[in-house]
């Protein structure tokens, strides 16, 4: 009950009143694309969306014209539609992942903050592919999570497909890839059975990737990178405009507090295993 | 941290743990609290929930007005401020649509990336046909007959203001401002001009 009351307040903030806002460079771009698969066949749609944005994977214009044509709303609504969606299941997501760190309760405040998060909301009011990104990458966590804990084939199938998803969605989201390794490690790196899931997991993303560059997309992308990647030649920029960020977006010591969270969340030092060993009271040993 | 610029929309899936980690602070704070008699629970419960108002506050500005909200100096470039923000185009564009004629016609010397913003995607309308996107130092097209509505927006960088709609007022006799659509505490932005 709680949590559906914060997935109302999410999309409460998410939803309303999507025309809102000036249309952003980014946007514009994205939308246009759409606008231009908008009742064509798919073939034809990716082709169009490949001459208009050919730097970007063209999924999610592909999807935002095909929403805006069976809702029958203009394309930027659509945009701004689906990445609102993207940060309700981004907030229900965090619920999950406050669990699996630590209990429900943590669960359900991590959600709130999610959802009451003015950088979360400023972009998944707006049509990016961020928001979609962000919301497949934290499925893959959660689920593959999931996954190393009850030693489940197809919860670590589903957690690669959605990490191979967010890379179609995002390149960079390739990184969800380190996830699977880091999570084995800390489960029992003498557990061959998540050994092979982890590697069931990274295969998702990695191939994901190797598709996309390897396709007719690979060159606009590989320009597209080159064009933004500036090895640590804009580092002290970026950590003023990160440490700007961390100010303004969360506020009233949200920061530190988080700061402090990792280090309690370190010393409690729980594997993410369910099948450690629970002491009779019933909560889990620490390894520590 | 290796992107030429890297601004908030980058770490995105990076807040889903930020939130988390400092809920686990939080609760673990509200427990110690607990701990040590009712009062300072209920003094640590209401901290936490002060936080989570403040932030619904400052969330509520943000979808209210952006404008005036507390965005961070990179965001609030380029999203209000700066060239990439898409301020006055719609309005530019609702100006047309809402005063033009069956007889006009409608010129644009803007930035090739911006359609959506200027409802390219959208009919103009009914007998209101467009000359497409020219370029400033072109003069428009002086055959038309009907009344000649042009939108001019500024440089990408905007320095200084006005630059572009001067060259174009310049290239074309007869055209006079008729709207001017600024960004937020900036004198750039969009113009309609008129002929004749």
């Amino acid at each position: 009950m709680a949590l559906a009351l914060v997935a109302v307040v999410a999309g409460l903030f998410r939803f309303f009143d999507p025309g809102r806002w000036p249309v952003f460079i980014d946007e514009d771009g994205y939308t246009w694309a759409a606008f231009q698969v908008m009742d064509a066949p798919w073939r034809e749609a990716l082709a169009r969306v490949r001459d208009v944005l050919p730097e970007k994977t063209p999924w999610i214009p592909v999807i935002q014209g095909t929403v805006a044509t069976l809702l029958a709303i203009d394309p930027l609504t659509s945009g701004r539609l689906l990445s609102a969606v993207a940060g309700t299941a981004t907030t229900l997501l965090t619920f999950a992942l406050g669990r699996r760190l630590a209990d429900s309760t943590v669960g359900l405040l991590a959600a709130t903050l999610y959802a009451l998060s003015p950088v979360a909301i400023l972009h998944e009011r707006m049509a990016l592919l961020d928001g979609l990104m962000c919301a497949a990458v934290l499925g893959a966590v959660v689920v593959g999570w999931a996954a190393v804990d009850a030693r489940c084939t197809p919860l670590a199938v589903a957690s690669a497909l959605l990490g191979a998803l967010a890379v179609q969605f995002k390149v960079p989201a390739v990184l969800t890839a380190a996830m699977p390794p880091a999570l084995f490690l800390a489960a029992s790196i003498r557990d061959r059975r998540r050994a092979g899931l982890a590697a069931v997991m990274m295969s998702g993303p990695v191939a994901s990737y190797v598709a996309l560059m390897a396709s007719p997309l690979g060159r606009g992308l590989s320009d597209q990178n080159h064009h933004l990647l500036d090895l640590l030649g804009s580092f002290w920029p970026n950590v003023f405009e990160l440490g700007d960020a961390l100010a303004t977006y969360f506020p009233f010591g949200l920061a530190p507090l988080a700061m402090l969270g990792l280090v309690v969340r370190g010393a409690r030092c729980d594997p993410p295993s369910s099948s450690r060993p629970r002491s009779s009271s019933g909560v889990r040993r620490g390894c520590c | 941290m290796l992107s030429r610029f890297a601004p908030s929309r980058y770490y995105l899936p990076a807040v889903p743990y930020v939130c988390t980690l400092a809920a686990i602070a939080m609760v673990q704070i509200i427990r110690m609290a607990h701990r040590r008699g009712w009062v300072a629970g209920a003094v640590a419960t209401a901290l936490c929930a002060a936080i989570a108002l403040g932030l619904a506050a400052r969330s509520a500005h943000v979808v209210h007005d952006r404008s005036t909200a507390a965005l961070s100096g990179l965001d609030g470039c380029q999203y209000e401020f700066c060239w990439p923000s898409g301020h006055g185009y719609r309005d530019a564009a609702r100006a047309i649509s809402g005063s033009a004629t069956p007889d006009s016609a409608v010129v644009y010397v803007v930035d090739p990336q911006r359609r959506i913003s200027l409802h390219f995607d959208k009919p103009l309308p009914p007998g209101v046909r467009s000359l497409g996107v020219h370029r400033p130092d072109d003069a428009v097209p002086a055959a038309h007959a009907g009344p000649l509505y042009v939108i001019v927006d500024d440089d990408r960088d905007a320095e200084p203001p006005g630059r572009r709609v001067r060259q174009v007022l310049a290239a074309s006799h007869g055209l006079e401002i008729v709207a001017h659509y600024p960004r937020p505490r900036s004198a750039a932005g969009v113009y309609v001009l008129r002929a004749p």
